[in-house]
Parts: C-alpha cells; sequence; structure tokens
C-alpha cells in the first residue's frame, strides 16, 4: 500500500499478502465454476462449495487487519483506516439501497462479485483522494 | 471490566449515543419508505428515492464510527474497534460473495433482505465480545493497577 508516494516495510507485506490472496482467490473462484459445471453438486455439497471463494475474501480482511496492526506510521495507519470506512460505508449504503429495491419491488439481488469490488473501488479512491487532499508541495 | 456507563470515556458514550440515534432512525427510515411505497403506489425510477433515504441512517452510522475513532484517545480502544469494523465488513462481503455464487451455480433460492446488514452486526458484535473476553484483566490486576502497584 502505497500512501503519499511512501512505503513502509508493514505496507511491503501487505502489497505481498494481498498478492497471494487475490491470486488464491481467482483459482478458487475458477476451480469451484469448473467442479460445479463438470460435477453438479447440489443441496450442502453445493453450500459448501460455495463457501469456499469467500475464504480467500476473508484471508483478504485479515492482511488488512495484520497491515493496521503492524503499521508503525500514525498517519498513514489514519488514512487507511478513513479508507476502509469510506469503503464500508459505500458497500453497506449500496447493501442497503438493494435491500429496500428488493423488499419493495422484487429486484434482484447483488451479483455474486460486487460486494469485494466495491469495497476495494471505494477503499483505493478514499485513499487517493486523501493523498491528493494532502500532498505537500516540494517548496513547502 | 463490566458495561459500566460512569466509567466510560466521553468518547464512547457519544458512540453509543449517537449509534443509538443512527439505529433509530433507520428503522424510522424503513417503516417510512414502506408506508409512502404502500401509499403512494410510488413505481418505477421514483422508487429509487425512499431506497436512498433508507441509506442515510446507514452512511451515518459510519460517519458516527469515523467521529469515535477522531475521538477516542485510548489507541487500543481504536485498534478494537476498527478490528471489529473489518470482522462486520468481512461478514458482509462473505454472505454477498455467497449468495451470488449459490444463485450463480444454480441456486434458485433468494436470502431476504436485511440479512446482510444483520450479518455485519452479528460479526461486529461477536467480535467485540470476543476480544473483551479475550483481553480481560482479572480483577485483582484492575486493582493493582488501580492503585499504582502494577505497571
Amino acid at each position: 500500500m502505497s500512501v503519499c508516494g511512501t512505503t513502509t516495510p508493514a505496507s511491503r507485506r501487505y502489497q505481498q499478502r494481498m498478492l497471494v490472496t487475490m491470486s488464491l482467490y481467482l483459482a478458487v473462484t475458477l476451480g469451484v465454476v469448473t467442479i460445479v459445471k463438470h460435477a453438479h453438486p447440489h443441496g450442502w455439497l453445493l453450500y459448501a462449495i460455495a463457501l469456499v471463494p469467500a475464504l480467500p475474501m476473508l484471508a483478504m480482511m485479515g492482511a488488512l487487519g495484520v497491515y493496521l496492526q503492524e503499521e508503525k506510521d500514525e498517519y498513514i495507519r489514519l488514512i487507511t483506516m478513513r479508507s476502509l470506512l469510506a469503503g464500508t460505508a459505500g458497500l453497506l449504503a449500496v447493501l442497503v439501497v438493494n435491500d429496500v429495491l428488493r423488499s419493495i419491488s422484487g429486484a434482484a439481488a447483488l451479483p455474486a462479485f460486487t460486494s469485494w469490488v466495491l469495497f476495494f473501488v471505494v477503499f483505493g479512491v478514499a485513499q487517493a483522494v486523501q493523498t491528493i487532499g494532502n500532498r505537500v508541495r516540494d517548496d513547502a | 471490566m463490566g458495561w459500566n456507563w460512569k466509567k466510560m470515556n466521553s468518547a464512547k458514550k457519544s458512540l453509543i449515543r449517537r449509534g443509538a440515534v443512527a439505529l433509530v432512525a433507520y428503522e424510522v427510515m424503513w417503516a417510512v419508505a414502506f408506508l409512502w411505497v404502500d401509499r403512494a403506489k410510488v413505481e418505477g425510477p421514483m422508487l429509487w428515492v425512499p431506497a436512498a433515504l433508507t441509506t442515510l441512517p446507514v452512511v451515518g452510522l459510519i460517519w458516527v464510527m469515523a467521529r469515535y475513532l477522531a475521538e477516542e484517545v485510548d489507541e487500543f480502544h481504536r485498534l478494537l474497534v476498527v478490528r471489529c469494523l473489518l470482522w462486520g465488513t468481512a461478514a458482509v462481503m462473505t454472505s454477498v460473495c455467497f449468495h451470488g455464487l449459490l444463485q450463480l451455480l444454480g441456486w434458485k433460492g433468494n436470502w431476504s433482505a436485511g440479512v446482510e446488514l444483520g450479518m455485519f452486526f452479528a460479526a461486529m458484535l461477536v467480535a467485540k465480545l470476543t476480544y473483551r473476553v479475550q483481553n480481560r484483566v482479572p480483577a485483582d490486576a484492575d486493582a493493582m493497577l488501580g492503585s499504582g502497584g502494577a505497571r
């Protein structure tokens, strides 16, 4: 994670962990879809298989938690916390709109990967906005 | 280590007060949205208005947490709240992924609305209780700290 153009040892470790978990997530998701396409499982086995891609997703959030604990720079930690709040707010806002629309007009539920994409997009945008907003000019 | 209002710092008291207001506002907005749609027979793009209005208290709740994180002077408590938030977000992401993937894989069922939000609060609560139990200080240690006997 690079905030204000700086990388710390903790952020490098965070990037490595995220790279591993994201690759794992893609591999697991593709694996699950392939298995279901060929084996056609149903019942509890289908539930169990659908739960597997959530594990790398949990690992991603775990990596974020570990990063917040390891990061020594108070300012970078604050920016990450704010971005986390923004990501959660964006995710919950979209979910509540979808919940209300589902309840009152029978709209469809959100697609499988919306939450993950939405959270990390808002997280990244929040981080970029804060970084640009707090930029210090060279002469300052 | 019990729940004692008098011993709480002002940041935590504000969090509880504002959080309660946000949750009550959410319930009220939800009821108002339903009544409005039912009575006025709202249809089409206008349905987005009650849906968006119901979102405001939820965004307000996140703002309440942001205010708490800014006001809290105890670094440890701040870290615990952020961890609880991470657990809540992870629960939401997991449930949306699980539900969406099940439907993608051919499941015909549908979860009722509000399950994900419920998962968020449940995961936050479980994380908070777990951290409280995990970081419990025995009563005699509390007394020693109070008298300045142990550091």
